[in-house]
C-alpha cells in the first residue's frame, strides 16, 4: 500500500448562520462538514462525489484552509496543519496544496494577463523573478498544452477549455503535491471535458500528483479516480475503489447514485430498475438524527432514526456507514 | 492585420519555448474599453470640450493680460459695467474689471476645485470602501455606521463652522511650486487659506457615497473564484484588495469620479454663490454668477457668460462620464 500524504481526522466545518431577533433562541450553524475522515495516499486520485450542498466543495476547501475548520486534525506529510480546529498556517505547506477551480472564466481575474496570472505564485513566494519567470510562465504554458506566446492575452479571449488549462498551469506553478479539483470539468463542454481530464492524467504521471477530484459527474469521477468517497449531508457514507463503488455498492445512497447514471444503450437502459429516491436533501442547518440519510432511504428500519452508524469496514478497502450493508442488484449492469 | 499575424504563427509553431518578438498581445478589457469609448460621438466631443476649456482657462488669462494689459483685479473705474466689445468680449464688470479673463480665472480655480475634491474623495473612498468590504463582519459594520455618521451631519453647518472658526490656514510650502505657477498665469495664488477650507469641507462628505459604492463592489466581487484562487495561493491581503479587487472596481470607480467632479463644482459654486468659498477679488463661477445674479436687470453679461460658461462645463463633463459609464459597464459587453 502506498504511504498516506494526507490524513483528514473528523474535519468539521460549522458555518455560524444569521442571529434571528430572538435573542433567546440559541445560534444556528450549518453543518457543511460534519465529522468527515479520509486518507489520501500519495500519487493516487480521490474522487469526491455528492449532490449539490453536500459538502464536498467545503471540505476540499477547509483541507486547502481556505476556511478556518470547526473542529478536527488535518495531518500533511507527519505535520499537522489544522490541530484540534486550530489551523497552522505555513507558507511551505501553501506551497504544496493548490487548487483548480470550478468556472473557468470568473478563475482568472480578467484584469490580469495570462503571464500576471501564472505567476502570481511564483511572485508571491519570491521563486523566480525577471527573464526566468517568463521563461517558466511559458514553460508551464507548454505543460498544459497552451501556446506560450499567449502569455500577454486575458481571460476573456480564450474559450473555457484553454481558461481551464491557464487555472491549471497557475496550480502547478508551484511544484506542489496535491492539487484539489473541484468540479473542475462541470462548467465545460463534453469533448472539453475529456481533453481536460487526459490532460490531468498526464500531469499526474509526469509530476507525481496528488488529487482530490470533487465532482458530481460520476462517470467522469469513475474514469479518473482510484478511489471515490460518496458524501451525503456533510458525512462521507461510503469509500472504496473506483471498480467497487460503481459495480458493488453498499449504501443505499450510493446505489441510488449509480442507478440514476444513464447507460448509452436504450436496451439496457429501458430494462433497468432506476432507484428513485422520494423527497429532497434535509437542511444541512437541522440534519435529520440517528442516520442522516433515514429520511430517503428505501431499506430504513427503525434503528436508523435513533442511532447514528459509521464509517466501518465491509471488505477490503471498502468502508460504509450504513446498519445494513448489502450489494443490491439495481446496479450491477452499470 | 489579421494576415500577417498568421503568417508569423506558423513560423514559430516549431520553437519550443517562443521568443518575445513572437509574443501575441492581448486586448485588454482597458483598451477595449476605449475603443468602446472613441465611438461614443457625444462622449468624445465633450471630452474635447473640456480639454479645451481647460486649456483656455489656464492660460487665457495669460495671454489676454499680454495682449491687453490687464488682468483679473484690474479695476477701470471709468470703464465700469459696460457690454461686451471688442477689448472686452465678455463685458466688464462694476469695477470695471474684464468679466473674460475673471471668468477664466473662475474656472481654473472652479475646475481644480472639482477635480482636487473628487480625486481626495475617490481615493479616500476608494481604500475606505475596500477595506470595509474585503474584511466584512464587525469591520464592515463598524466601518458603514461610521460613514452613516459622517452622512447624516449637516456639510453646510460643517463649512460654516469651518469657515467662520478658522480665518487663515497656514498652508505651508507644499503648494509653493503650484502657487507660483498660477501666479504667472494668472496674477494669483490659488492655494490659499479659504481654498483649503473648500477641499475639506467638500472632501469630507465626497469620499462617503464613493466609500458605499466600492464596498458594495467588493462584496459581490471577493465571492468570485479569482479571489479565492489568491487566497489559495497564499497571496497577502494587502495584494489582494490592491491587485484584484479594486482594479476590478476601477471601471465604477472612474465612472463615478467624471460624475462627482461637476457635483463638486456645483458645490463649490454654490458655497461661493453663498458667500463662504472664494473670496473677493478672487473669482469662481459661483461668486462671478452671484455678483450677475444682483445686477442681471441691468448688466445682462455679469450672469449670463459666467453661467453659460459653467454650464457648458458641467454638461460636458456629464456626457463624457455617462460615455465612460456606457464603455466601462461589464454588463453592456456582449462580442
Amino acid at each position: 500500500m502506498k504511504e498516506t500524504i494526507l490524513e483528514v481526522k473528523d474535519v468539521k466545518m460549522h458555518f455560524a448562520m444569521k442571529k434571528t431577533g430572538n435573542p433567546f433562541k440559541p445560534r444556528t450553524y450549518l453543518k457543511a462538514v460534519d465529522g468527515v475522515s479520509l486518507d489520501l495516499r500519495k500519487g493516487e486520485t480521490l474522487g469526491l462525489v455528492g449532490e449539490s450542498g453536500c459538502g464536498k466543495s467545503t471540505l476540499g476547501r477547509t483541507i486547502l484552509q481556505l476556511y478556518h475548520a470547526t473542529d478536527g486534525n488535518i495531518t500533511f506529510e507527519g505535520t499537522k496543519i489544522l490541530d484540534h480546529g486550530v489551523t497552522k498556517k505555513s507558507k511551505k505547506i501553501q506551497k504544496d496544496l493548490q487548487m483548480i477551480f470550478q468556472d473557468p472564466y470568473s478563475s482568472l481575474n480578467p484584469r490580469m494577463t495570462v503571464e500576471e496570472i501564472v505567476a502570481e505564485p511564483l511572485k508571491t513566494y519570491k521563486v523566480l523573478e525577471g527573464q526566468a519567470l517568463r521563461r517558466r510562465v511559458q514553460e508551464l504554458l507548454e505543460i498544459v498544452g497552451m501556446d506560450p506566446r499567449y502569455i500577454l492575452r486575458y481571460p476573456h479571449e480564450f474559450s473555457g477549455g484553454q481558461c481551464q488549462r491557464i487555472g491549471i498551469a497557475r496550480a502547478l506553478a508551484l511544484n506542489p503535491k496535491i492539487i484539489i479539483a473541484d468540479e473542475p470539468i462541470s462548467a465545460l463542454d463534453v469533448s472539453i471535458q475529456a481533453q481536460i481530464l487526459n490532460l490531468m492524467e498526464e500531469l499526474q504521471e509526469s509530476m507525481g500528483l496528488t488529487y482530490i477530484f470533487i465532482a458530481h459527474d460520476l462517470a467522469a469521477v469513475r474514469h479518473i479516480s482510484d478511489r471515490i468517497a460518496v458524501m451525503y449531508l456533510g458525512k462521507i457514507v461510503e469509500l472504496a475503489d473506483a471498480e467497487t463503488i460503481v459495480q458493488k455498492p453498499q449504501h443505499p445512497y450510493t446505489q441510488a447514485l449509480i442507478s440514476a447514471v444513464p447507460i448509452p444503450n436504450p436496451q439496457i437502459e429501458k430494462a433497468r430498475k432506476h432507484i428513485v429516491l422520494k423527497g429532497d436533501v434535509p437542511s444541512p442547518i437541522n440534519p435529520p438524527s440517528g442516520c442522516a440519510f433515514h429520511t430517503r432511504c428505501f431499506k430504513k428500519e427503525d434503528r436508523c432514526s435513533v442511532d447514528t452508524p459509521r464509517l466501518e469496514n465491509v471488505g477490503q478497502e471498502h468502508q460504509v456507514s450504513c446498519f445494513y450493508p448489502a450489494v443490491s442488484k439495481a446496479t450491477q449492469i452499470l | 492585420m489579421g494576415a500577417a499575424k498568421d503568417m508569423k504563427v506558423e513560423e514559430v509553431a516549431s520553437t519550443p519555448v517562443a521568443e518575445d518578438k513572437y509574443i501575441i498581445e492581448g486586448v485588454s478589457l482597458w483598451k477595449d474599453a476605449w475603443k468602446k469609448l472613441r465611438k461614443n460621438k457625444a462622449a468624445m466631443i465633450s471630452a474635447y470640450v473640456v480639454v479645451a476649456m481647460t486649456l483656455l482657462c489656464v492660460f487665457g488669462p495669460l495671454l489676454l493680460s499680454k495682449l491687453f494689459g490687464y488682468d483679473f483685479s484690474t479695476q477701470d473705474l471709468a470703464y465700469g459695467s459696460k457690454p461686451p466689445s471688442l477689448a472686452h468680449p465678455f463685458g466688464t464688470d462694476y469695477f470695471g474689471r474684464d468679466l473674460l479673463t475673471r471668468t477664466l480665472v473662475g474656472g481654473s480655480i472652479s475646475l481644480m476645485v472639482g477635480f482636487i475634491a473628487a480625486t481626495v474623495a475617490a481615493i479616500i473612498g476608494t481604500i475606505f470602501g475596500a477595506v470595509s468590504g474585503f474584511f466584512g463582519g464587525k469591520v464592515d459594520n463598524v466601518m458603514m455606521r461610521f460613514v452613516d455618521v459622517l452622512y447624516a451631519l449637516p456639510y453646510l453647518f460643517l463649512v460654516i463652522i469651518l469657515v467662520t472658526v478658522i480665518e487663515d490656514v497656514n498652508v505651508g510650502a507644499i503648494f509653493d511650486p503650484i502657487n507660483k505657477i498660477s501666479e504667472v498665469l494668472m496674477g494669483l495664488k490659488i492655494f490659499e487659506g479659504r481654498l483649503i477650507l473648500l477641499f475639506v469641507a467638500l472632501g469630507f462628505v465626497g469620499w462617503l457615497t464613493t466609500a458605499r459604492i466600492v464596498r458594495g463592489q467588493i462584496l459581490s466581487i471577493k465571492q468570485q473564484e479569482f479571489v479565492h484562487a489568491a487566497h489559495s495561493i497564499g497571496v497577502s491581503n494587502i495584494n489582494i484588495i490592491f491587485k484584484h479587487l479594486i482594479p476590478n472596481t476601477l471601471g465604477t470607480i472612474i465612472v463615478y469620479f467624471t460624475l462627482t467632479v461637476p457635483s463638486m463644482i456645483m458645490q463649490e459654486a454654490f458655497l461661493s454663490f453663498i458667500g463662504l468659498g472664494i473670496q473677493p477679488p478672487n473669482p469662481s463661477l459661483g461668486s462671478l454668477i452671484s455678483e450677475g445674479a444682483k445686477q442681471m436687470q441691468l448688466y445682462w453679461w455679469t450672469l449670463v457668460f459666467p453661467s453659460t460658461f459653467l454650464a457648458i462645463l458641467l454638461f460636458c463633463l456629464n456626457f463624457m462620464g455617462d460615455g465612460l459609464r456606457d464603455a466601462l459597464d461589464p454588463k453592456e459587453r456582449k462580442d
